[in-house]
């Protein structure tokens, strides 16, 4: 096991609510995506990958070390935490100054480094204003300015777009993609997964505490091909479309709902949406909708759970 | 082991913790706490009260500086080190940097100390320096007055510091515990007969005050123990929080509550 | 293919009552300020505590030779017990303390003021969740020693009654005031603790000195400084009891005074809060 995070068997308990159960999985280099709903135990896994919490059972490493106390290994990482509280009595720039010198830089070094940080992600105008007076994605940026300015070997990024506004997001992503560009690893955590497509296809998808599937983002789609994927269809001659859609070989089933509804259940849907419209076409039916309840996060959870 | 970063790392925390304590809005309510004593010693020279002097002034403060305004400044900026950060959600931000917690603990308790020594010890001498002024004294006639003060400032500072911080990382709500203790347990532990008033802080600055000071009300007081055996407890105990502090903190997990 | 749009209407509910929207408030803070062991603690062994000695007091003075005081000056005396100002005290940090405090930190305070809810009828929702709490120790102590009395024929109904009628004004006006403090205390601050500090700070601050310095100086006028000794000379007035050393009406006008100015003190600073969000 030489992933940048490993965790083994790994179990947290908050008094009777299991936050991690059992987890496992292997981070490797580059950036990593912690897919999850709310709840899911996505902020658990990093509090113990930051030493603020110890695993109750199992064991975690992070740059191969065990991070519960271990203070040299905090030179090497930065992280960046949900919430959105910062010192509001401090200006930006003496927020982020001050993290470098707990760092163990000298003043002037840190001054230097937090300006930089700062411009990096884009608050430079803002950075001699009191954090009190920053808007949600400023702390955001903030956030992030003080966990890259010390040159970390790992990011840990806790929901680092919760927040932000488009043109924020778009920032953040770029200053991440080219963090892990100049070598460095992150491990990103969201709930929304188009988020994490735009920067890395290695994505690990937590629930209920549990890894339920890791990899690369292409080959979870590829799992979720091969469950039968619902498309609800409406309209006023179900069975009839029916009838035209069977010939169609990956189609498994059909469900009549209701008079004017059909549900089909295909293996390949991005064959299906391409055949659809034809099929529609020569046999003249009309369609009045289409959806597919299935293309969500929320659907591959309920496959891969069961 | 690297000595400079060490000193540089204390010097951050510390001022950090410090500036805090006195650059925030909070210090409106210590501060004015704190000049109550100098308030009190105008009023009185104002209203030309004859027997305003040096005695009247050790009979007042002994109970409202020592045991109200001593104990609700202590109180509530030892409380703030560690449980406000916690509250807060600014914790992480400290505990993800290669500073132990023991080493946490200890440079922001040495931030509050500075902290709340700049807010007491002002007043404190100017209160005195009004008292020996109006009655046409020069500052240095009663100094042993000024001195045993200054004392109990420090040393209980230090101890009331280290405890209420101590109950701080130990429960959720230190300020209702340090309440009880501050302004009940304090209060009430001189009436009890036996050696329980040695549970208290207040026992060891009566004490020192009263074998520092030559002429004042405690004089007499706990007669089998020297100030500076007195003093020497309070350092112990005060030393003896910190570090149980310090123990405590690292083995804390922090679950942090929503944002 | 023409497309309509389908059409709707807005369901309008209607607005409950003012005084159904003060009761939610109410409803909120108790079942949050109240649930909490700490309060329900303080609560009880206040309310027990007061009244039991209150009531010990009434045995004791029996002791005392024929013709002192079973009339109706013996109330000043269970008027003036300090557990009273002890429980009260407590109770405004425990209880009081977080009444405005904690909505501020939490922007709950935002919520309240996005609904048809004013300042005003939110600082009287927060009053009545107080005032019958603190009611506990300032009134109901001396409204059950008089009934306890009479019960017992210790008092004439008469006297028991009058006494009880005069308990309700100087206890009513005692919790208004400690009311009225405690929640501009915590009107001053989103954590609550440092409000709660702040609540033993003002009353023994005051109250231990303006003793202390009264006796030293011999100028009793410093007791009017101390809310305690102003409750002291109302209550010793009131139930015709000598030697509260200061003048009730005085008494009276500063702890009215002070009330009202922290009531509108508090109005005026909740007006003119901004809940800053982002």
């Amino acid at each position: 096991m030489n992933g940048v995070v490993e965790a083994a068997g790994v179990s947290k308990w908050y008094g009777e609510v299991l936050g991690l159960n059992a987890f496992t999985a292997s981070f490797g280099q580059g950036i990593t995506g912690l897919v999850g709903p709310n709840g899911a135990g996505k902020s658990t896994l990093f509090k113990l990958l930051i030493g603020q919490l110890r695993s109750d059972q199992g064991n975690i490493t992070l740059l191969g070390e065990n991070p519960w106390n271990n203070v040299p290994l905090k030179r090497r990482l930065g992280y960046c935490p949900e919430q959105n509280q910062l010192y509001g009595w401090l200006t930006g720039q003496q927020f982020v100054e001050v993290l470098l010198r707990l760092d163990g830089m000298p003043a002037a070094k840190a001054r230097v480094e937090a300006t930089a940080a700062l411009k990096v992600v884009g608050l430079s105008n803002a950075a001699h204003r009191p954090t009190r007076g920053y808007s949600r994605g400023m702390r955001q940026r903030a956030k992030l300015a003080q966990a890259l300015a010390h040159h970390p070997e790992i990011l840990i990024l806790d929901e680092p777009l919760s927040g932000a506004d488009p043109a924020g997001r778009v920032h953040i992503l770029r200053t991440i993609s080219d963090f892990a560009r100049d070598g460095g690893h992150v491990l990103m955590s969201t709930h929304v997964l188009y988020e994490i497509e735009r920067i890395t296809n290695n994505i690990v998808l937590i629930h209920n505490g549990k890894a339920i599937a890791a990899g690369n983002i292409h080959a979870i789609r590829a799992l979720i091909d091969e469950h039968p994927h619902a498309v609800r269809i409406d309209t006023a001659k179900p069975r009839q479309l029916a009838q035209a859609l069977a010939r169609m070989d990956h189609v498994v089933s059909f469900e009549f709902p209701a008079s004017d509804t059909l549900v089909v259940r295909t293996r390949q849907p991005d064959a299906f949406y391409r055949e659809l419209p034809q099929i529609v076409s020569d046999t003249k039916l009309e369609v009045h909708g289409l959806e597919s309840p299935d293309d969500s996060l929320d659907a591959v959870f309920r496959y891969l759970v069961g | 082991m690297d000595w400079t970063e060490s000193f540089r790392k204390a010097w951050v925390v510390t001022d950090l913790t410090s500036r805090y304590l006195l650059a925030t809005r909070r210090v409106i309510a210590t501060a004015l706490l704190a000049a109550v004593p100098l308030i009190l010693t105008l009023s009185l020279a104002a209203a030309r009260v004859a027997i305003f002097d040096i005695s009247l002034f050790q009979i007042l403060m002994i109970p409202l500086f020592l045991q109200v305004v001593l104990i609700f400044v202590t109180l509530v900026n030892a409380t703030a080190l560690i449980r406000e950060e916690i509250d807060d959600n600014t914790l992480p931000f400290l505990l993800t940097r290669p500073i132990s917690k023991p080493a946490l603990v200890t440079y922001k308790y040495v931030g509050y100390l500075i902290a709340v020594l700049v807010l007491l010890v002002p007043p404190l001498i100017l209160a005195y320096g009004v008292t020996e002024a109006y009655r046409g004294l020069g500052f240095t006639t009663d100094l042993d007055v000024l001195w045993g003060f200054l004392a109990t400032t420090v040393l209980g500072s230090a101890a009331y510091g280290a405890l209420f911080l101590f109950i701080s990382v130990l429960i959720r709500r230190p300020l209702a515990g340090g309440l009880l203790i501050g302004f009940v347990w304090e209060s009430v532990v001189g009436s009890i007969p036996g050696d329980v008033p040695k549970l208290s802080v207040i026992h060891y600055l009566r004490t020192i005050l009263s074998h520092v000071v030559a002429i004042g009300p405690l004089n007499g007081y706990a007669p089998d123990l020297s100030a500076g055996v007195a003093a020497g407890i309070l350092i112990a105990f005060s030393i003896a929080m910190v570090i149980l502090s310090a123990f405590v903190f690292q083995q804390m997990e922090f679950r942090q509550k929503a944002g | 293919m023409s497309i309509t749009l389908p059409t709707y209407s807005r369901l309008e509910i209607p607005l409950l009552g003012r005084r159904e929207r003060l009761w939610a408030i109410i409803a909120t803070g108790l079942r949050q300020g109240v649930r909490r062991p700490a309060a329900i603690a303080i609560t009880v062994l206040g309310a027990a505590f007061t009244t039991i000695t209150s009531i010990i007091l009434l045995f004791l003075s029996f002791l005392l030779p024929a013709g002192q005081g079973t009339g109706l000056s013996f109330f000043a005396v269970p008027a003036s017990n300090p557990f009273v100002l002890f429980f009260v005290s407590a109770m405004a940090a425990v209880i009081g303390s977080g009444l405005i405090a904690d909505d501020i930190q939490s922007m709950a305070f935002t919520l309240y003021l996005s609904r048809p809810i004013t300042q005003l009828d939110y600082l009287l929702a927060k009053a009545a969740i107080l005032a019958p709490l603190v009611a506990l120790v300032t009134i109901l102590p001396l409204l059950l020693t008089a009934l306890v009395a009479a019960f017992l024929g210790l008092l004439s109904w008469t006297i028991a009654l009058e006494a009880m009628g005069i308990s309700l004004v100087i206890g009513g006006l005692l919790t208004l005031f400690y009311t009225a403090v405690t929640l501009f205390l915590s009107s001053l601050t989103r954590r609550k603790g440092i409000a709660a500090a702040g609540v033993f700070a003002v009353n023994f601050g005051l109250t231990i000195p303006a003793g202390i310095l009264a006796e030293s100086i011999q100028n009793p006028s410093i007791l009017y400084l101390s809310p305690w000794n102003d409750y002291l000379a109302i209550a010793n007035a009131a139930f015709g009891a000598s030697g509260a050393g200061i003048d009730w009406p005085v008494a009276l006008a500063i702890l009215l005074g002070v009330t009202v100015l922290a009531a509108l003190v508090t109005y005026v600073r909740m007006k003119a809060v901004e809940v800053i969000t982002g």
